[in-house]
C-alpha cells in the first residue's frame, strides 16, 4: 500500500462486503411522522428497500419506478403529484411530512426540485414536503449525499423564537449516550433541552428544533445542515465534531464555554471545571489501562467507525500504541495536520483507500490485529475487531473512555466479523 | 408499496460472468455495484472476483469522460497477478441517459490491451434474467469453439446462478443426478465452469435450461449449433422422472422441449378453471418461470387434474409458458390477482404473503419459497434444496 497523499488517486471501486452505513432511507426515516417516496428506476430502490424490510419501516415507504420512456422524455413531474395523491388516498394514516427521493440521473435532468417543492405544499397544505437525494454521483461535490439528506431534512423547519436554554445536536445519526458528560456541562450552563432528532416522539417536537439558541454540529456530515439553517432560520452553530484527542475535547468544551456560557455564575464555571477535569483524568487513566492490556498489537482504524481516522490514529500514536495503518478517503481539511504527522513519523504506516481494489485480496489467515472498523477488519483479517460506527454515542471524555473499555472488552471476546456485519444490516 | 424491486439486470450479468475469471465492471457511482455486492451475490463475501464500480462522479457524465474510465481498467488489470480472461463493462442509468455507447468502450479498449472486452447494455429498468441471458451469450458468441466431434451424451446447463439457485446444494444436486442418469456435462453456465469448459459446448448433443436467463442462448446455440435443449428442472422425487423423460425424449428425437407442458386449447382451459367445476385445488406458482412450471410438472405426476397457475413475476417467456400462465408486471398486478381470483394454495417468496386480502388468508394456504430476486439476503439462508429427491413444495 502507498503512504503519502499519492495513494488517493483515481481507480475503479471496489465495494467490499463490510462496507456501507445507515443509507439513505433509514436516515430520512428519523424524521418523525413522515413517508418517504422514492422516484428512481427500479434499481435504485432495492437496496433501500431490502433494508426498510430488515429495520421494520417498510410501511414509511413507497416507490415510484421511473420506465426508461420517462428518462428518455427527461421529465416525470406529473407523476409525482399523482404518486403522492395516491400514496395519501391509501395510508390510513396521514404523515406530517414526505421525503421525496431523487437519485443521480435527476441531478443530470435537471428536474426542478424547488418549484415542485412549491407546488406540492400548494395541492397539499396539510404536509410538509423535501426533496431529498440518493446521488452517489456527487460524492466528491460540496455537497455530498450524507450531508445533502441532513440538509434537506433540517429544510423542513421554519424559523421560531430562539430558546436560550436550549441546543441542537445535529449530523450524529445516533444521540450521544446518556452518561456523557455534555449533558451534565450543558445543564451547569443554563441549557436544558439537548434535542437530538432522534429523540423527538412526534413531527411537532421535531418542528421545535427550530427554536434552539444553538447547533452544535457532532458530525461533519451535519456541516451543510447548520450552516443553512444558520441562514434560514437563524440559529448560529459551534463545529465540535467528535474526537478522541484529549486536546481538542479541551479546546471543545472551551468553545462551548464560550459561545454558550458567558453569563453563568462563578459556581457553576467551577462545576464545570471540577467535571472536565475528573472526566480527563478518567479518560487518560482508561487510555493507559488500554495500552498495558493491549500493548503492541498493530491497529487499523477506518473511517467507517470514526469521521476523523488520521486524528484518532495521531492520538494513539502519541499514547504509545502501534498505529500500522488507515482505511480513509483523503484527509479533511482538519485532519491534514494529523495525517502529515503520521506519515512524517509513522515511517512504514499504510494509507489506504477502502475502495481501491488491492483492499480485496484480504489476509490469507486471521491476523494478530486489531482493527476499529469493519471494513479494515475484513481487509486485514483482524483478530480483534471494534464493534463502532460512525462514532455512534460518542463524545468528549467520555467518547474516549468507552471507546478504551470497547477495545479492551474486544481484545478479550473476539467477535466474528460476518456475525457482526449481519447484525448491523449495512446499507450501500 | 410492499416488495422491492427486483434484481436488476446488471446483477444478472455480474453473477453469470462472477467465477470466470474476468474483470467486470459496472459503469456507475456506487449504488448499483452496491446492489449487486450487498443484495444478489451470496458469493460476495471473502471472494476475490472482480466486479468493480467505475466510481462514475458528475463531471465524468458531464464531459463523458470514457478515457478515464478505460484507464481506470488499464491500471487494475495490469496490476492483477492473476490473468484477466476478458473484461466485462456494464451500463446503469446514468451511462443509459447519457447515451454511453458501452460496446464502443469495450471496442476502442480491447484495440488497446488486446483482451476480449464486452459492452453490455444493462440500465437498471430491466430485471435480472435478462442480464444472466446477456452474459452467457456474449461469452458464448466469443468463446465457444466450432466442434469437430459430438460427445454422446454431452450436455450444458445453461441459465444457473446463485439467484435462481442459491448457494445451498441445488446446483449440486441438479448436476449429480445428470452423471447418474448417463450424461457427461461439458459446460455449466454459470456455476462451476472455466472458459474451457465453454469452450468446448458445442460438442454437447443436448441443453439443458434451467432458469428463464437460460433461454436465449438455447435458441442461440440451436440455431448455431442445432443442439436441441429441454427447459426444465428436477423438482423433487417426481420431478426427476419427468426431467429425465423430457431429456431422453429430446435426446433421442433430436427436438427441444419444455418440461411437462400441455399443449392446452383455450376450451380445455376454461373448462378446467370455471368456477363451478369441482376441482381439487387451484395452486398459484409465483416465481421464477422455470422453477414454476418444472414444479408443475412435477406436481402433476400425482395430481393430475389440479389447476396450477404459473404467475410470472420476472416476465412471462411465452415458449415457456401454457395456457392460462400470466406475466404479473409488478406489484398492483399481483394484488389483482388476488382480489380477483381464489386459490386453494399459493406457493411464493414470503414477502408476497402481505399482498394476499386478509378475507382470502384463512382460505389460502401459503407455501414460502424464496427468491433471491425478490427477498435477497432477508431470505437467501431458506432456500429450499429443491433439487433433492425428498422435496416436496407443500404437503
Amino acid at each position: 500500500m502507498d503512504k503519502g497523499m499519492n495513494c488517493f488517486h483515481k481507480t475503479l471501486c471496489y465495494t467490499s462486503p463490510a462496507h456501507g452505513g445507515w443509507g439513505m432511507v433509514r436516515i430520512g426515516m428519523s424524521v418523525p411522522d413522515s413517508f418517504q417516496i422514492f422516484f428512481s428506476p427500479p434499481a435504485c430502490g432495492r437496496h433501500g428497500a431490502i433494508s426498510s424490510v430488515l429495520h421494520r419501516y417498510r410501511n414509511r415507504l413507497a416507490y415510484y419506478f421511473l420506465e426508461e420512456k420517462d428518462v428518455v422524455s427527461g421529465g416525470y413531474e406529473k407523476q409525482i403529484f399523482d404518486a403522492v395523491d395516491l400514496v395519501l388516498k391509501r395510508l390510513k394514516k396521514k404523515p406530517r411530512a414526505m421525503l421525496l427521493f431523487v437519485t443521480c440521473i435527476d441531478d443530470l435532468m435537471g428536474t426542478d426540485l424547488e418549484e415542485l417543492t412549491l407546488e406540492l405544499k400548494d395541492r397539499f397544505q396539510e404536509i410538509d414536503f423535501t426533496f431529498c437525494h440518493m446521488d452517489p454521483i456527487r460524492n466528491d461535490s460540496k455537497l455530498p449525499p450524507p450531508q445533502n439528506i441532513q440538509h434537506q431534512m433540517y429544510a423542513l423547519l421554519e424559523k421560531k423564537e430562539l430558546k436560550k436554554d436550549t441546543v441542537n445536536c445535529i449530523g450524529n445519526l445516533m444521540p450521544i449516550d446518556e452518561d456523557c458528560e455534555l449533558y451534565s456541562i450543558l445543564n451547569h450552563m443554563g441549557i436544558k433541552n439537548i434535542n437530538h432528532i432522534l429523540n423527538c416522539r412526534d413531527y411537532d417536537e421535531f418542528k421545535n428544533m427550530a427554536s434552539a439558541y444553538c447547533n452544535l454540529m457532532i458530525s461533519p456530515n451535519g456541516a451543510a445542515a447548520v450552516k443553512s439553517m444558520n441562514n434560514t432560520i437563524g440559529i448560529p452553530y459551534e463545529e465540535v465534531a467528535v474526537s478522541y484527542d484529549l486536546d481538542i475535547i479541551q479546546n471543545q468544551y472551551k468553545k462551548l464555554m464560550n459561545t454558550l456560557a458567558s453569563n453563568i455564575s462563578q459556581k457553576e464555571k467551577q462545576a464545570i471545571n471540577t467535571i472536565i477535569s475528573y472526566m480527563e483524568e478518567q479518560a487518560v487513566n482508561e487510555v493507559e489501562n488500554t495500552k498495558k492490556l493491549i500493548g503492541n498489537i498493530p491497529i487499523y482504524i477506518d473511517s467507517s467507525a470514526v469521521a476523523h481516522p488520521y486524528e484518532l490514529a495521531w492520538f494513539l500514536h502519541r499514547k504509545g500504541f502501534l498505529i500500522k495503518g488507515i482505511f480513509a478517503e483523503k484527509p479533511s481539511e482538519s485532519e491534514k495536520e494529523a495525517f502529515q504527522n503520521l506519515v512524517a513519523v509513522c515511517s512504514d504506516i499504510q494509507i489506504v483507500l477502502p475502495q481501491h481494489p488491492k483492499t480485496m485480496i484480504r489476509s490469507q489467515d486471521i491476523k494478530d490485529t486489531f482493527s476499529i472498523g469493519f471494513e479494515a477488519a475484513y481487509t486485514t483479517q483482524s483478530r480483534y475487531v471494534l464493534d463502532l460506527f460512525s462514532d455512534e454515542g460518542m463524545f468528549g471524555y467520555y467518547g474516549v473512555i468507552k471507546l478504551m473499555k470497547m477495545m479492551r472488552k474486544c481484545y478479550e471476546n473476539p467477535v466474528d466479523l460476518k456475525k457482526l456485519l449481519d447484525s448491523y444490516g449495512l446499507v450501500v | 408499496m410492499y416488495l422491492p424491486p427486483y434484481a436488476p439486470d446488471y446483477s444478472g450479468v455480474c453473477s453469470a460472468l462472477f467465477e470466470l475469471s474476468g474483470i467486470v465492471v459496472i459503469h456507475d457511482a456506487g449504488g448499483c455495484t452496491g446492489n449487486y455486492t450487498g443484495y444478489d451475490e451470496p458469493r460476495w463475501y471473502g471472494s476475490e472476483s472482480a466486479v468493480f464500480c467505475s466510481g462514475l462522479r458528475e463531471m465524468d457524465a458531464v464531459l463523458g469522460l470514457d478515457n478515464e474510465l478505460m484507464e481506470k481498467i488499464k491500471i487494475v488489470c495490469n496490476e492483477r497477478k492473476s490473468p484477466t480472461n476478458f473484461i466485462a463493462i456494464l451500463g446503469s442509468p446514468v451511462p443509459m441517459l447519457i447515451g454511453s455507447d458501452m460496446k464502443g468502450i469495450a471496442s476502442e479498449l480491447e484495440k488497446q490491451i488486446h483482451i476480449p472486452c464486452f459492452g453490455l447494455d444493462t440500465n437498471g429498468f430491466h430485471i435480472y434474467h435478462k442480464g444472466i441471458a446477456m452474459a452467457e451469450k456474449a461469452i458464448a458468441e466469443r468463446f465457444v469453439k466450432q466442434p469437430k466431434t459430438k460427445k454422446e451424451r454431452g450436455i450444458n446447463i445453461l441459465g444457473m446462478t446463485p439467484i435462481d439457485f442459491s448457494l445451498n446444494e441445488n446446483s449440486e444436486d441438479l448436476k449429480k443426478l445428470l452423471l447418474k442418469w448417463g450424461y457427461d456435462i461439458i459446460s455449466c453456465f454459470s456455476m462451476g465452469a472455466s472458459l474451457k469448459n465453454i469452450a468446448e459446448a458445442a460438442q454437447a448433443k443436448i441443453n439443458l435450461v434451467v432458469s428463464q436467463g437460460g433461454m436465449q442462448l438455447a435458441q442461440w446455440m440451436e440455431k448455431k449449433y442445432h443442439i436441441p435443449y429441454v427447459a426444465g428442472i428436477a423438482m423433487g422425487k417426481h420431478g426427476e422422472i419427468c426431467l429425465q423423460k423430457t431429456l431422453e425424449k429430446a435426446l433421442e428425437h433430436q427436438k427441444s422441449y419444455i418440461i411437462g407442458k400441455y399443449e392446452y386449447k383455450k376450451d380445455t382451459f376454461e373448462k378446467n378453471t370455471a368456477s363451478n367445476f369441482d376441482l381439487p385445488k387451484r395452486i398459484l406458482f409465483l416465481g421464477e418461470q422455470v422453477q414454476g412450471i418444472s414444479w408443475r410438472a412435477a406436481y402433476r405426476e400425482k395430481h393430475e387434474h389440479d389447476y396450477i397457475q404459473i404467475g410470472c413475476i420476472f416476465g412471462r417467456d411465452d415458449e415457456l409458458a401454457e395456457y392460462g400462465d400470466i406475466p404479473l408486471f409488478d406489484e398492483s398486478d399481483v394484488i389483482k390477482l388476488f382480489l380477483s381470483e381464489k386459490y386453494d394454495v399459493v406457493i411464493a417468496d414470503p414477502l408476497f404473503e402481505e399482498l394476499i386480502p386478509n378475507e382470502k388468508r384463512e382460505h389460502t394456504k401459503f407455501v414460502k419459497f424464496p427468491h433471491i430476486a425478490v427477498s435477497s439476503k432477508i431470505y437467501w439462508d431458506s432456500v429450499p434444496r429443491f433439487i433433492e429427491e425428498k422435496f416436496e413444495s407443500y404437503k
